[in-house]
């Protein structure tokens, strides 16, 4: 499973159950990055997500299946938008995590426990963003996946 | 007798007209923020002040121009966090559905303090250019100290109440305190910048109130309390309640004046020096060799405890780990 995350720079994700924030050009480059699979793939894009997230992507053009736990119901190949933290337990179901990472500091009371062992950083880059100057994308991927 | 009276009269009579005038002139603040409203169209300051057209607060509760009520007691010890939550996160004030936009500063209690400063935040209230000098004001409790341990050196900064990135409100008396660098740029920032963001992405309003908590007649501020609540999706993308603490890792503050000294329980083997990288947020021991990358303007020199740097938001860099 593709795991998509937004965090600050201490790993903070929300705060009272509410978003940090929140950049459309994050969302526009999850669509694109969707849809975009570079081996000719034209499936229409599935992006599992709980239901408070729906509003980030009533704009978009991918198909969402909202669910109560995401990241149980997303399939082995999905992809996944979580805005709150993974439990322990579901860490070996993540084969790559992309993290969008704020470029400061938000008010936070949960954490995304950054699983140190067993994932590399395969690249990142930066993004303009609407309301943030710049974030940056970062793409981990399981080492022996 | 009556008659030096009568010849004093005219006297008297020309001295009172010259006292009235005079005292309209120590009242600057309706000329003044009338002149902004200009620009801004629901500026208001003091509640005896008149209403200028544009002003109507008929959709509100009046409770979200009066200080919150939180007092001292009603706080948590400081235990190192930059701030507690109040109340579960709800808001004192009532909350309303009105997205009319409109900002509020509460008038100087009689020790000269802030009191409150309170609106109802969107895009239409945003400033257009950058901000401009507030140096001439002198807040209650200013008695400014350099210390190596303190992100650019000064202790205090002019706290804006309701940020000047939220509502453009420049030189506002009734809109800054006394705010160690701390408070006005860790705590206070994360939450201006929340809202700030939630509010240039989605166009909607946010009700906000800050109120700087004062213990008895101290001139500096013991926090300040924020509330939030985002208008539009009732609360949903923006609802909080939490009080800042007004301090300063390493530094003891005195409330009473204001007056400041380096915290003399910290051990001095436990100070020592670091080098910042303001752009990435990271610091490094100085003998660490990505020191060479710092671009040139972001790099800054500390001398202060790991704890205090840690504070401040910068994490250690994974080459040297400081």
């Amino acid at each position: 499973m593709k795991l998509i995350l937004c965090l600050d720079e201490k790993n903070g994700i929300s705060f009272n159950n509410r978003r940090q924030s929140r950049d459309c050009c994050i969302i526009s480059d999850i669509c694109k990055m969707l849809t975009d699979t570079g081996d000719g793939n034209f499936d229409p894009p599935f992006l599992y997500i709980s239901p408070s997230s729906k509003v980030l992507f009533e704009d978009s053009e991918i198909i969402l299946k909202i669910c109560d736990d995401p990241v149980k119901d997303c399939p082995r190949d999905g992809t996944c938008f979580l805005e709150c933290p993974v439990s322990e337990d579901q860490i070996p179901l993540i084969h790559q995590l992309v993290i969008y990472r704020w470029q400061c500091s938000y008010p936070a009371d949960k954490y995304f426990s950054f699983p140190e062992e067993g994932f590399e950083m395969a690249y990142d880059k930066t993004i303009q963003g609407y309301s943030h100057e710049t974030i940056i994308k970062e793409v981990y991927i399981k080492k022996e996946y | 007798m009556n008659k030096r009276f009568l010849r004093l009269l005219p006297v008297v009579i020309i001295l009172l007209l010259m006292l009235t005038g005079c005292k309209r002139n120590v009242q600057p603040e309706t000329f003044d923020f009338s002149s902004i409203a200009a620009t801004d169209n629901n500026k208001e300051t003091g509640e005896d002040q008149e209403t200028s057209s544009g002003n109507d607060y008929s959709d509100y509760s009046s409770d979200i121009r009066e200080p919150s009520g939180l007092s001292i007691s009603d706080i948590p010890s400081y235990s190192g966090d930059p701030y507690a939550v109040i109340n579960g996160n709800e808001p004192f004030f009532e909350l309303t559905s009105s997205t009319d936009a409109f900002e509020y500063y509460g008038d100087l209690d009689h020790y000269g303090r802030c009191t409150v400063a309170s609106a109802d935040l969107g895009q239409e209230l945003m400033p257009k250019g950058k901000r401009g000098d507030i140096s001439h004001i002198r807040p209650t409790g200013w008695i400014q100290s350099v210390y190596e341990c303190v992100e650019g050196g000064s202790l205090y900064n002019r706290s804006h109440l309701i940020a000047y990135s939220l509502a453009g409100e420049n030189d506002n008396e009734r809109n800054l305190i006394t705010g160690t660098r701390y408070m006005n740029a860790v705590s206070m920032q994360e939450f201006e910048l929340m809202v700030l963001d939630y509010i240039r992405e989605t166009g909607n309003h946010v009700l906000y109130r800050v109120t700087p908590v004062f213990n008895h007649d101290e001139p500096l501020a013991r926090g300040v309390n924020m509330e939030a609540y985002s208008v539009e999706d009732e609360g949903d993308g923006i609802q909080f309640n939490v009080f800042c603490y007004n301090v300063q890792p390493d530094i003891l503050l005195d409330y009473k004046t204001g007056d400041s000294m380096l915290d003399p329980d910290i051990k001095q083997s436990d100070i020592k020096h670091y080098v910042i990288n303001t752009g990435s947020k990271k610091f490094h021991d100085p003998s660490c060799p990505n020191i060479s990358d710092i671009k040139e303007g972001n790099r800054s020199d500390f001398t202060c405890t790991r704890d205090a740097i840690t504070k401040q938001g910068y994490i250690p860099c994974n080459g040297c780990r400081p």
